[in-house]
């Protein structure tokens, strides 16, 4: 009820704010038939900027003409061997008709597969600032804008963040190219459409949608291609900006769009009738909508067998819970109920608190807290002094604290576990880390009672998450979802696709032919 | 719009609800004592009670290793009250902390205090909500005090060395794990005298405890107790041995026996004006040792052996029987069988029960079935069987 109302507040405050945000930049003009002018201007949009090549040259009889290009976007051997050789080293061109032999020019001269033809400024202009080259010739009114685009890559990894064992080991680049191409290599399938979209005033970047026709649901691609053409911003610089403008949730601590680094886990998802979104200048491919189960999913699940697989998940939902609520139960028991603790195990406890000066729940808090703070040291940190950051927050911090009589050391062991139980699941971490924090909280306050409150709170939230209208928790819900959460049924078992996520083919398999029965 | 704010009040209403109830229940692990042992004396003043809580010790020093597994000391309040709770009060006021009842592991009555009374003691065991059904009950031979006091060799806290000792013996005879509930179930069973294990201090530096036999306690007053065999003999007409030994002596040799997979039948049953007993106990027995026997086959050995063993347990039960007789109260249960088997005559013969129950007859059928002879067939002594 508080989140759907400050969620109206701010629809309400920005369309308070809203205005007509296209801005005239003065491009929407038709250019010029004389090339000074068209360079003129040109110079004076892109400004003095060093990085803007413009090179004159005289062809043919006495033809002037230019391309203008952007150094280190372009791909300078091409730009020579099918732009400027062609139409040097041709001797045909002749000034009988403007039409005629533009078109000519761009089709039986420049050996380039990617060329458009335009009169406008913005369109020259957006395709040099894309990696295209210009070329603009005296006495026609329109330029070629020919692709030549080649700029500096990363090559293709193994991911860092989703290291497997078995499976592939190709990870997304920051480059689109390449990202769909990984895509497109793995789905070979006709109906696999990617939709193109610029968007930010500013970085234009590429944004592509990526999904399987008649397998998505044509309702959840509306609703992201309506939000996507209606998100007008200055900067997209990373996927997750995308993540944060167009998500449902954005206030719940659930994330609702999943990401990854893998191309086969974004096919994957992408078969199960999600839709990928790939941003320009980023590795990170987002897969909307991301369900409740997705977070326990591990690519490398599909890759090993399925006992192993299904016993890994199990684990993993332990470990969650392992994750939230070690902590809280631990304050809840040691400060209201210790009755329910082993006698033995109650005076081990005791032995180490005797003496540490604060209550558990700020002792619990002081080890989280610095759990968190050690987290972020060791992320950010350059990789060898992360390290050593390790070794000083787990042997000093952990070891001088107990020692020092600050904190017992039950509770160190308790956040230890809860910690690393928080990274068996790199997806939810956040939402681990905030709901720890929370149910401590309530542990304190309320004891056991406050936790089944906090735990019934938590419960409640995720089954009202619809992410696009597809529930969170339905691999819960649906019987033919359920084959895929807890456990990790064998393929054969899994012969249909999740429920609500696919429209029309549901079919994952028709037909496989079953192991020979030897008795028969 | 009048909506949303009443919805955003009732959430802050229910945030500010959550806070203000500050934390009432809430207690720090340093700001209890833990009870480990409660013992019960006879006051030298009428009325009056000598409490003795046994509460663990909580270790500061932080260097010693073994310092961190469970408490190794103890201490000892005493006081003298009118009820266990008006003691408890009162030494709370004496100590620094707040006595923590629920980790109670054993309450034991001097046998004086015995004597006198033990009813209305254990009423406060079943009424307090702090107080566990399943703590065991013990009668001590000497002061409760002293046993709950003594240094065990390696349970330090005697009341915890008492509930391993009972746990390890719970696996192969039942007889001495009494607990509240149990106790108090025996107090209400109009046909059954409640019994009580009890305990004594042994060893040259008093560090052991020895459980000696059973107490009676008729009218929940201490008037008799069994010794080892009669003990026995009260296990096995109760049917609470899981397996155990038997030792047959004859005049051939000596020999031990393992039983197990003990079956009890206890069948009450009116004929005429008598009423009869029939008790019957079947077993897989196994030799554990065998002594003498000289120059016999080990088809005579086992034939002596086993009729040895049958008329051992004949012997133990006998005991107990005779011994309940001569007390005049029914501790082995007769009572209660009768209750449940002819509800309508145990209405006739429970004001009496005391006179009629010595009249009874126990008519035993022991069936012994020899399942192993162990690694070796014939005693080192015995002459080469067929």
């Amino acid at each position: 009820m508080l989140f759907k109302f400050i969620m109206k507040k701010i629809v309400a405050w920005q369309n308070l704010n809203s205005s007509n945000h296209k801005i005239d930049n003065g491009l929407e003009r038709q250019i010029s038939n004389k090339l000074g002018e068209n360079i003129e201007f040109i110079k004076k949009v892109l400004g003095g900027s060093n990085d803007i090549k413009i090179h004159e040259f005289i062809f043919g009889e006495e033809f002037e003409g230019a391309i203008i290009y952007i150094d280190g976007l372009v791909n300078n051997t091409e730009i020579r061997e099918s732009i400027l050789k062609p139409i040097v080293f041709n001797k045909k061109i002749n000034k009988e008709n403007e039409e005629l032999s533009i078109k000519e020019i761009q089709k039986s001269i420049i050996c380039s597969g990617d060329i458009k033809r335009s009169d406008m400024y913005s369109v020259l202009i957006d395709g040099c600032l894309a990696g295209a080259t210009i070329l603009l010739i005296n006495g026609f009114r329109k330029g070629l804008v020919i692709n030549t685009g080649s700029w500096e890559k990363r090559a293709i990894t193994e991911p860092q963040t989703e290291p497997v064992v078995r499976g592939p080991r190709e990870g997304f680049t920051e480059d689109l190219r390449t990202n769909t191409s990984l895509l497109r290599r793995r789905i070979k399938s006709p109906k696999f459409k990617m939709e193109n979209m610029i968007i930010g005033r500013k970085t234009y970047t590429n944004i592509c949608i990526a999904y399987i026709e008649g397998l998505a649901k044509p309702e959840l691609i509306k609703t992201l291609r309506y939000r996507l053409n209606n998100l007008d911003v200055d900067s997209i610089i990373d996927s997750s900006y995308i993540e944060e403008y167009i998500e449902d949730y954005p206030l719940s601590i659930f994330a609702t769009i999943g990401y990854s680094e893998k191309p086969d886990v974004v096919a994957a998802k992408i078969l199960e009738g999600r839709v990928g979104i790939i941003v320009d200048g980023s590795p990170f491919v987002l897969t909307a909508p991301m369900l409740f189960v997705e977070g326990f999913q591990s690519s490398e699940d599909y890759y090993v067998r399925a006992v192993y697989a299904s016993i890994l998940r199990i684990m993993r939902f332990f470990a969650y819970f392992v994750a939230v609520y070690a902590v809280p139960l631990f304050i809840a028991l040691t400060t209201f109920h210790q009755e329910l603790l082993p006698t033995t195990f109650l005076f081990s406890i005791a032995n180490a608190r005797e003496g540490t000066p604060f209550p558990a729940f700020i002792e619990g808090l002081i080890m989280v807290i610095s759990f968190e703070i050690l987290r972020e040291a060791g992320l950010r940190l350059p990789r060898p002094v992360g390290q050593a950051i390790s070794i000083v927050g787990a042997l000093i911090m952990g070891e001088a604290a107990v020692s020092a009589g600050i904190v017992g050391a039950p509770m160190v062991i308790t956040v230890a576990i809860a910690a690393v139980a928080g990274f068996i699941i790199p997806d939810q971490t956040d939402s681990i880390s905030i709901l720890r924090i929370i149910m401590m909280v309530l542990a304190t306050v309320l004891g056991g009672y406050g936790l089944a409150i906090g735990f019934l709170a938590v419960l409640i939230h995720l089954s009202i998450l619809e992410p696009f209208g597809i529930p969170y928790f339905a691999s819960i819900k649906f019987t033919r979802d359920k084959q895929d959460s807890f456990t990790r049924m064998p393929l054969w078992i899994m012969k249909d696709r999740p429920k609500e996520l696919s429209a029309t083919d549901v079919k994952r398999r028709d037909t496989y032919v079953p192991p020979d029965n030897k008795d028969d | 719009m009048s909506k949303k704010i009443k919805s955003f009040n009732f959430i802050l209403i229910i945030f500010i609800a959550l806070f203000l109830t500050g934390c009432w229940d809430n207690e720090e692990l340093d700001t209890i004592s833990i009870v480990t042992g409660v013992g019960i004396d006879a006051a030298d003043t009428e009325g009056n009670i000598k409490l003795s809580l046994q509460v663990g010790k909580i270790n500061q020093e932080k260097s010693t290793p073994q310092s961190a597994g469970g408490s190794d000391d103890s201490i000892i309040l005493e006081i003298e009250e009118k009820s266990i709770l008006t003691g408890t009060n009162e030494l709370e006021r004496q100590v620094t902390r707040a006595l923590f009842m629920f980790h109670n592991q054993v309450i034991i009555f001097g046998k004086e205090q015995a004597k006198k009374e033990i009813k209305p003691y254990i009423e406060t065991f079943i009424r307090q909500n702090d107080m566990r059904m399943e703590t065991l009950v013990f009668i001590s031979e000497g002061e409760a005090k002293d046993i709950l006091d003594i240094k065990m060799e390696q349970d330090k806290i005697s009341s915890f060395g008492i509930t391993k000792m009972i746990e390890g013996i719970q696996r192969y005879d039942e007889t001495y794990s009494i607990r509240v509930l149990d106790l108090v179930c025996m107090i209400m069973d109009e046909g059954t005298t409640p019994v009580l294990p009890i305990l004594k201090i042994e060893g040259s530096d008093k560090s052991r405890l020895l459980l000696k036999g059973l107490a009676i306690l008729d009218n929940e007053k201490y008037i008799g107790e069994l010794n080892e065999t009669e003990t026995r003999g009260y296990t096995w007409i109760r049917g609470k041995f899981k397996n155990t030994f038997i030792e047959v002596d004859t005049e051939d040799g000596l020999a031990i026996l393992n039983m197990s997979n003990i079956r009890y039948k206890l069948k009450p049953q009116i004929k005429g004006e008598d009423l009869i007993m029939d008790l019957e106990i079947l077993g897989d027995v196994v030799f554990s040792e065998v002594q003498g026997f000289h120059n016999m086959t080990i088809e005579e050995t086992t034939k002596i052996i086993l009729e040895g063993a049958k008329e051992k347990i004949n012997e133990e039960i006998e005991a107990s029987l005779s011994k309940s007789k001569k007390l005049k109260t029914d501790f082995l249960g007769f009572g209660t069988e009768y209750h449940k088997r002819f509800p309508k005559v145990w209405e006739d013969v429970k004001e009496h029960w005391e006179n009629i129950f010595p009249e009874i007859s126990l008519i035993t059928n022991i069936e012994l079935n020899l399942i192993d002879t162990g690694k070796i067939r014939n005693s080192l002594d015995m002459k080469e069987g067929k």
